[in-house]
């Protein structure tokens, strides 16, 4: 079984193709992050002219690397949704119009479960397990239950992690993306130098909330401020934020591991996937928690936490073996939460 | 022009509250302040003014530049234009049918450039005196808001007490 997966519900035009023996055939990704990190934070280009721009290029080309023409796929698959609405068009448009064309089925793949299921791509891990979804967009707890089934026990209820770190590093006059500009400073840097806020620690659920830890940043450069903020103080706020970051998230974690062992007894995955899961410190610090409450962490190699076709691709396969098929009227979804039973409030305590 | 000290976070809920009850299709809103400054929390206290049932979720717009909410009354599109580079990219996020038909509340509104409609109120909030969660509010309204800044100031003014 193969199948072709497109990505296109942000900043990154990407396609793969893999089969369900875990293989991937062919992947491409064209990403407007790095040709525009010279503008400090902004990424241009979001229209969805962009994406249509590198399409067909990218999806021609990862169909020649992988040596197959559209006759030998099994399925196409899309992200349609949760994303920009012109990206997820373009994507959705061009798989059911290879679909189409091919008399192939089509499937409608949230972007978050393709995140939600990368691991399995790389190794039988068995549902359900525990998921830690960290991106610019999207932070959340959620247990992976089985494919299109997901139980969402807190997410952010403000900024996602991924951007309280871009926005951070804005502040600090860094530049973009912000994750691996703060982890690296951090090193040189003292956390007790400066008093930050953790937002969340010590209540009850999973929720996350991380806009007063930005603002409380804000706060600390414009008391600092004079001409210029020496570089010894740059790098203590960078290791104050992201030790706070990693307060938040082991408190957090504690709390979603707990629920999970509550309704899973004995099942012992916890995964991390998303952009932010780069980040070693962080890595370290869920590391340990993970190990002390007895379970295991599986974390996907970097190319393929960040945004990509690969995840889409494989989302399609397991769709496509059970059946899980959609018909071209399937309209994308700009707002897709992965549990829609999930009320909006989250706190771990949305199910009983 | 009219300014306003927030002594805290309840009471720039408020304030958006009382902007809330006050607003008609096709009114838009540019939310101005630097980062952290607390225009998210303004959207997200305007949006839940105007729900009915439970709270929704109010996420950042930064990654996806827009969130538009269904809203009783109208549709509420709120942007966050701070990843916008060229004006003109915002008429493919939809901003005509959010001008025309929704209430907009628009976060980096300069970023439009003369795309940002004249017809506007603009609320700039920066850091306030007295408490890192105090704000000072300023005020301006453009075209048919200059004569509802009256009724505005009266209902916040009911919000306060």
């Amino acid at each position: 079984m193969i199948v072709l997966g497109i990505e296109s519900s942000c900043d990154e035009t990407a396609a793969a193709v893999v089969n369900d023996q875990r293989q991937i055939l062919a992947e491409c990704l064209h990403s407007q992050v790095a040709a525009h990190e010279p503008y400090g934070g902004i990424v241009p280009e979001i229209a969805a002219r962009a994406h249509l721009d590198y399409l067909d290029e990218i999806v021609a080309g990862v169909m020649a690397d992988a040596r197959l023409t559209f006759d030998d796929l099994d399925g196409v698959a899309a992200t349609a949704g949760p994303g920009l609405i012109g990206g997820l068009l373009v994507g959705t448009m061009t798989a059911k119009a290879i679909a189409a064309f091919h008399g192939l089925p089509f499937l409608a793949v949230n972007h978050l479960e393709g995140h939600a299921l990368s691991f399995r791509l790389l190794e039988d891990l068995d549902f359900p397990y525990l998921l830690l979804l960290v991106s610019g967009g999207h932070s959340q707890f959620v247990i992976v239950e089985g494919v299109g089934t997901y139980r969402l026990l807190g997410s952010t209820v403000d900024d996602a992690v991924g951007e309280a770190f871009d926005k951070t590093a804005k502040l600090l006059g860094l530049g973009y993306p912000g994750g691996p500009k703060i982890e690296e400073l951090a090193k040189q840097g003292n956390a007790k130098s400066f008093d930050l806020p953790r937002p969340m620690i010590g209540r009850k659920g999973c929720e996350l909330s991380l806009s007063g830890l930005k603002t409380a940043v804000r706060q600390t450069v414009a008391r600092l401020a004079g001409d210029s903020i020496p570089s010894g103080d740059l790098a203590n706020i960078a290791a104050a934020f992201q030790t706070a970051i990693g307060d938040v998230l082991v408190d957090r974690s504690g709390n979603a591991i707990r629920q999970f062992q509550a309704r899973y007894p004995g099942r012992e995955a916890f995964v991390i996937a998303g952009g932010v899961a780069a980040n070693q410190y962080l890595r370290t610090r869920l590391s340990e928690l993970v190990k002390g409450e007895g379970m295991r962490l599986h974390v996907p190699p970097q190319k393929l936490c960040t945004d990509n076709g690969t995840m889409i691709a494989w989302a399609g396969v397991e769709r496509l073996r059970l059946g899980l098929t959609d018909g071209f009227d399937f309209a994308v979804k700009p707002r897709w939460p992965l549990d829609p039973h999930a009320s909006s409030k989250g706190g771990g305590e949305v199910h009983s | 022009m009219l300014e306003l000290d927030f002594a805290d976070l309840a009471a720039t809920e408020a304030f958006a509250r009382a902007v809330a009850g006050l607003v008609r299709r096709g009114d838009v809103i540019g939310l101005g302040g630097e980062l952290g400054a607390g225009k998210t929390t303004f959207a997200r206290a305007f949006i839940h003014a105007r729900q009915h049932g439970p709270a929704e979720e109010v996420p950042s717009p930064t990654f996806t530049l827009v969130q538009t909410y269904d809203l009783p009354d109208f549709a509420v599109w709120h942007f966050d234009l701070y990843r916008l580079a060229r004006a003109e990219d915002a008429l493919e996020l939809g901003i005509e049918d959010a001008f025309a038909e929704g209430v907009s509340l628009i976060e980096w509104p300069g970023r439009l450039g003369r795309w940002l409609p004249r017809d506007r109120l603009d609320i700039m909030l920066t850091q306030g005196a007295g408490g890192e969660s105090a704000r000072h509010g300023v005020l301006a309204g453009h075209g048919s808001w200059a004569a509802r800044m009256e009724t505005l100031a009266r209902l916040v003014l009911e919000a306060d007490a």
